[in-house]
């Protein structure tokens, strides 16, 4: 928590740009950074501030661009020398950094991922109490009784509470979005009696839970409202930030570092062997149609002058992918 | 922790000094996941969490000597620690904790 991070603290709910802190949380010295350093990871890989050199700059990247893939913090420890280490589970990381130079460092990743968004329609009792308990679950909330103005990008849930206002084009408009959670609030005759009459495929009437929320036996406007809540997360998780960490199977074993892992392109360094994010922020060079994908500016010059090193780089790379 | 971090700025806006403890890992049953922050300011006001109540106190004073001292520390708290028993984190994990001076 340095300078470097301090205008993006608050920023991702205004701009909705993902990004992860990096912080120095321990050394074995020799290193060249010291507790408290910390660095921003922009989605591009872009690296601001300092987490210790070139070298753990390229595996930080690569690990917080993982991090910004699956919503979870990384508690990632990075080594010198050759060699992998399963991951240590409980959201511990051990890497091995070739070009490190003999120190060790702990680095704590975080992602800062936009909301998830909800948009109430009517200005009902229901939708105003439920408006009111979403900001306090973690979503960040629209309230709206134009069923003409388009829905936010990335959308999460739809809630449609207008008394019969607007209910029909605020449906159409949700079904038509394709926003994952849409609710209807009203009674089962007059829910069903409504839809019925949209022109939609039985498969999009399909998608509209009527009545919304989960049967909790709930009777004023704030019950009514949790029950949409509760039904919202278990059929699409947490309110949480916008990640897939919910969509993922959680108990597979993670992937091996070298696999694509997450949404995260992954490459191995042909000169030092090490795996790192195959995105435009990473340094990389291309020989007929092949790019090549390096640590730093000492691997990728290593490269450039042995074309020797380049044809048996290859197949390495290859062959360990 | 971005819930805190909306604290902090608010904080660090009005003139106050702001020390922050962050979960890094946890082990077994935590309290409260990697991520979960708390924020101290130099006038002892507190935002967030980082063990449900467990640990909080003591980790307010240590977060309270990094805002004077600006060192920043690691701090670990479990079962088979005890000063972990004085300080009360009956949960049976362990939860790792940065704690840093705000230096925005």
């Amino acid at each position: 928590m340095t300078q470097a991070t301090a205008p993006l603290a608050g920023a991702v709910d205004k701009a909705r740009q993902p990004w992860v802190s990096a912080t120095v949380v321990q050394v074995e010295r020799p290193t060249s950074a010291r507790p408290g350093d910390s660095a921003v990871v922009h989605a591009d890989g872009r690296i601001e501030g300092f987490v210790g050199g070139v070298c753990a700059e390229s595996t930080v990247r690569m690990h917080a661009l993982q991090a910004m893939a699956t919503g979870e913090p990384v508690l990632l420890r990075v080594v010198p020398g050759e060699g992998e280490t399963p991951p240590d589970g409980d959201g511990m990381v051990t890497v091995h950094n070739p070009c490190l130079s003999g120190g060790a460092l702990q680095i704590f990743l975080e992602p800062h991922l936009p909301r998830r968004r909800i948009t109430v329609y009517g200005s009902s009792p229901v939708a105003r109490a439920l408006a009111d308990l979403s900001r306090h679950v973690g979503y960040e909330v629209t309230e709206s009784e134009d069923a003409d103005a388009a829905l936010a990008d990335e959308t999460t849930a739809v809630v449609v509470a207008s008394l019969g206002r607007i209910d029909e084009p605020a449906l159409l408009r949700a079904v038509g979005a394709g926003v994952p959670y849409i609710g209807f609030v009203a009674s089962p005759k007059r829910g069903g009696a409504v839809l019925a009459n949209l022109d939609l495929s039985a498969e999009d009437r399909a998608r509209v839970h009527t009545p919304a929320g989960l049967d909790i036996g709930a009777r004023t406007a704030h019950e009514i409202a949790l029950s949409i809540l509760a039904e919202l997360i278990s059929l699409h998780g947490s309110s949480g930030p916008a990640a897939s960490r919910h969509e993922a199977p959680s108990d597979e074993a993670p992937a091996a570092v070298g696999e694509a892992q997450g949404a995260v392109a992954t490459a191995v360094d042909p000169i030092c062997g090490m795996t790192v994010a195959a995105v435009a922020a990473t340094l990389h060079s291309e020989h007929d149609g092949v790019v090549a994908w390096f640590c730093s500016e000492g691997c990728l010059r290593a490269f450039e002058q042995d074309p020797a090193r380049r044809g048996g780089a290859r197949e390495r790379s290859t062959a360990s992918t | 922790m971005d819930d805190v971090l909306d604290q902090v700025q608010r904080w660090v806006a009005d003139g106050r000094r702001v020390a922050l403890a962050t979960v890094i890992g946890t082990e077994n049953s935590a309290p409260r996941d990697p991520g979960a922050a708390l924020a101290v300011n130099d006038e002892g006001e507190v935002a967030g969490s980082v063990s449900g109540g467990c640990v909080e106190s003591a980790v307010v004073i240590e977060a309270m000597e990094v805002l004077e001292a600006g060192v920043p520390r690691r701090l670990s708290f479990g079962i088979g620690d005890a000063d972990a028993f004085a300080v009360g984190l009956t949960c049976g994990g362990t939860i790792h904790l940065f704690v840093e001076r705000v230096d925005w």
